[in-house]
């Protein structure tokens, strides 16, 4: 059940709410947990219990591993439990999310021998990407004794499975809400408050990122083969905006319902697309994630305090696996390394220049970020080798390529990619601020915030509900 | 109103009503308006339930020459009526003789359709006189009340009856049917399109009608289990195949240069697993010109 969905915003959240606001406060973690598991079973029954036994079996060491109230507990025991916990999780998330990847590349390595290993017939258990990130960040953090572990399993099933962050992010630390999960103010304000950023992160998904999706999915309606170089290049902006909004309206609404249950989530995005370089995106750019890779794999391999061939190895690790991380395929892994290679250019040679030129940083960003995301999003090596050749079509155009299929789209896109820009800059955010300060006080600010954010959700709704849950009404082809 | 366990006051009057509006304005106004909104969606709901089950309105067409058709009364029909008789003829004629055209064959000829012909306009080779009528989304029940942009996606806006009164056609094609999957049944589609056929031949007499066989997803695309299946499409186009009278009548089942040995869709041709890529094209415009009849017997 995703939170742009009619079954989400009619029936489970406002039944959510209504039992978490009447809770008393000592049940109201029991609440969201319990709300969280239906949640997590509206979307897939099969796996719940394997989560519950993980989050059973994570509770059980990481007080193992703690050592808490057992003085005899030597650095070695808890070592050992500590690597028997991150290989139970990792294992999981290899077995679940990487057996096929691991099959299909074995496969072609046999075909020679004319030998092939059935695919295993695996589902991937919902959410087990996230889950596995922020279950080991509790888990390395309670070893460090950064803090102590939950001393219940409910506030450690309610931080790991919190419905706002479970399926998607953001990825926290377990001692940023441990305060929340202890005492949180929960009030009608926080409510209010948490509506605008919900409908704020609504709209971006319905209004903005949809439509965009629509005008990626024409690249490959006639063929990857069939499509004009400045319709390619249109494809892979809508696409950059389709990720960006789809992502980033996303984390805002997990912000919204967070707030609406009293409990602080982190931002996730800072304006990526406006950096003037490739590590600057990234430290606007799914922000949580980021800040894990940083802390529990570059730091520990020394990150950037040692040489420069480790560094260089550590960055190539970190960017390996950020792609893997993404989906089990190649053209994730070659997404990471395409970071990997521009980070490490921009540290040893390019970043000087970036910096003193500005306009040259943007545009650096501008153009090669969409082509990032063409490799991101294709999955067929040899779609992903024709749509390069549509975007630079050195090698020539077949005869029957055309520029009408550019105009058409920019006839009926226009206006949407016009928002598109203007959304990923900060000049709304600016806008708003200065219209703020001037009309502080006035009754006119006090009814034209909740009109226009009314406005989008009444938009919103309407959109969700002709395209996805009405499927006859909607003609695709 | 006192509720001692949860330590809530509850005082509802006006002012507590209005001030309640002031601090919480989006709340309240999402409150109301997602009530609103889930009775509408309801009412919606039980409607779209009802018309698929009722399928879809009638269209029919009137056999009875003493009787004036929808058509006759829009003021559309230019005095080339045909007598009902030929219209009515169901009986089949021996499998045609088709023959191979040149493509100037098809200088006169307009093709009718949904996203499938927008690609045979846009990436295709046929003579730029021909005439395509073509949107994404076209379905054989919006077809005579709508509008589509000719050419495709560049050209200004026309409606379909303003084009079927406006010119005379030499030989129509008609490729329709993937969007109509999910509406009605089978038979509800076969007639309506029947009308629909019977419709554009009272207003193009002396024009040949091909109708193109829907053409088949490829098993990828089917293998997703939704409406859009093959069996669903393999069901209509039996039924499309009957409405041919070979006499101005013509069924082409395109699928036969298309479909892998599984009857699906050739994977080698589709990116999307629905649409033939641009490289692909030409097997369906050489079925359309080694499939061509060269006069229609109008009597």
């Amino acid at each position: 059940m995703i939170f742009s969905s009619i079954d989400f915003i009619f029936r489970f959240l406002p039944i959510f709410l209504i039992g978490y606001y009447i809770a008393p406060k000592n049940y109201k973690n029991l609440i969201l947990f319990i709300g969280s598991l239906i949640f997590y079973a509206w979307g897939d029954k099969t796996y719940l219990p394997l989560l519950l036994f993980s989050l059973l079996v994570n509770f059980i060491f990481g007080k193992l591993i703690a050592g808490h109230g057992q003085p005899h507990q030597t650095e070695k025991t808890r070592k050992i439990f500590l690597l028997i916990t991150l290989v139970f999780n990792f294992g999981m998330l290899i077995f679940f999310k990487y057996t096929n990847f691991l099959i299909e590349n074995i496969n072609v390595l046999l075909s020679g021998f004319g030998a092939e290993i059935p695919v295993a017939k695996i589902k991937m258990p919902l959410a087990i990407s996230f889950y596995t990130f922020q279950i080991v960040a509790y888990i390395v953090d309670v070893y460090r004794r950064e803090y102590k572990p939950a001393n219940n399993i409910v506030t450690l099933g309610t931080y790991l499975f919190m419905f706002p962050h479970l399926v998607s992010g953001p990825i926290f630390e377990y001692q940023e809400i441990a305060p929340e999960l202890r005492y949180r103010n929960v009030t009608i304000e926080n409510l209010e408050k948490g509506l605008k950023t919900f409908i704020l992160g609504f709209g971006a998904k319905v209004i903005l990122a949809n439509p965009m999706g629509t005008l990626w999915a024409g690249m490959s309606r006639y063929g990857y083969e069939s499509i004009s170089m400045p319709y390619a290049w249109l494809g892979a902006f809508g696409y950059s905006f389709q990720i960006y909004f789809d992502f980033f309206g996303y984390s805002l609404m997990a912000m919204g319902l967070g707030q609406m249950l009293g409990i602080t989530i982190p931002k996730n995005f800072d304006n990526p697309y406006i950096s003037r370089n490739m590590s600057e995106f990234w430290r606007r750019w799914h922000m949580t994630l980021g800040r894990w890779f940083k802390k529990y794999i570059y730091f520990p391999l020394g990150g950037s305090r040692c040489s420069t061939p480790k560094i260089i190895r550590n960055t190539l690790i970190v960017w390996a696996f950020t792609g893997l991380w993404h989906g089990a395929s190649w053209n994730f892994v070659l997404w990471g390394l395409i970071f990997f290679g521009l980070l490490t250019l921009e540290r040893y040679w390019l970043g000087q220049y970036l910096e003193r030129f500005p306009v040259l940083g943007h545009v650096y960003v501008c153009l090669l970020i969409p082509l990032t995301w063409v490799v991101f999003a294709m999955t067929d090596m040899g779609d992903l080798g024709t749509y390069f050749l549509r975007l630079f079509p050195f090698a020539g155009s077949p005869d029957f390529v055309t520029t009408k299929d550019f105009f058409g789209a920019l006839v009926d896109y226009w206006y949407l990619l016009i928002a598109c820009v203007f959304f990923s800059t900060q000049l709304p955010e600016k806008l708003y601020m200065k219209y703020r300060e001037k009309w502080e006080g006035h009754a006119v600010l006090a009814y034209a915030e909740p009109a226009v954010l009314l406005v989008i959700f009444i938009v919103s709704m309407v959109l969700t509900r002709s395209s996805s849950d009405n499927p006859f009404l909607y003609f695709g082809f | 109103m006192n509720i001692p366990y949860f330590n809530i006051d509850v005082n509802i009057n006006k002012e507590s009503v209005l001030s309640a509006l002031k601090t919480y304005p989006l709340l309240i106004s999402v409150i109301l308006s997602s009530v609103v909104l889930a009775v509408i969606f309801a009412i919606q709901g039980s409607d779209d339930a009802e018309s698929s089950l009722e399928n879809v309105p009638a269209l029919t067409i009137q056999t009875d020459t003493t009787q004036t058709t929808p058509i006759q009364n829009a003021g559309i029909m230019s005095g080339t009526d045909v007598p009902s008789s030929e219209m009515t003829t169901t009986e089949t004629q021996a499998s045609p003789q088709y023959q191979t055209v040149e493509n100037d064959y098809f200088n006169d000829a307009l093709f009718i359709g949904n996203s499938r012909t927008v690609g045979l306009s846009m990436f295709g080779s046929m003579p730029s006189e021909s005439t395509f009528y073509a949107t994404v989304g076209m379905n054989i029940y919006d077809l005579m009340d709508s509008t589509a942009q000719i050419p495709p996606e560049e050209g200004p806006e026309m409606s379909f009856l303003s084009l079927m009164n406006g010119q005379q056609f030499g030989k129509i094609y008609i490729m329709l049917g993937i969007n109509d999957l999910g509406t009605g049944t089978s038979e509800s589609f076969a007639s309506y399109y029947k009308d629909v056929v019977e419709q554009i031949h009272q207003m193009q007499p002396n024009a040949i009608i091909y109708i193109q066989s829907i053409i088949n997803i490829s098993a990828a695309r089917d293998a997703q289990g939704d409406v859009i299946n093959n069996a669903n499409i393999n069901e209509k186009n039996a039924l499309l195949k009957e409405l041919a009278n070979n006499d101005y009548i013509y069924y082409l089942d395109v699928n036969e240069v298309l479909v892998d040995e599984t009857g699906a869709l050739n994977a080698d041709y589709t990116s999307d697993g629905i649409h033939l890529g641009g490289s692909s094209l030409p097997l369906w415009e050489d079925y359309l010109r080694e499939h061509a009849v060269k006069n229609v017997s109008t009597s």
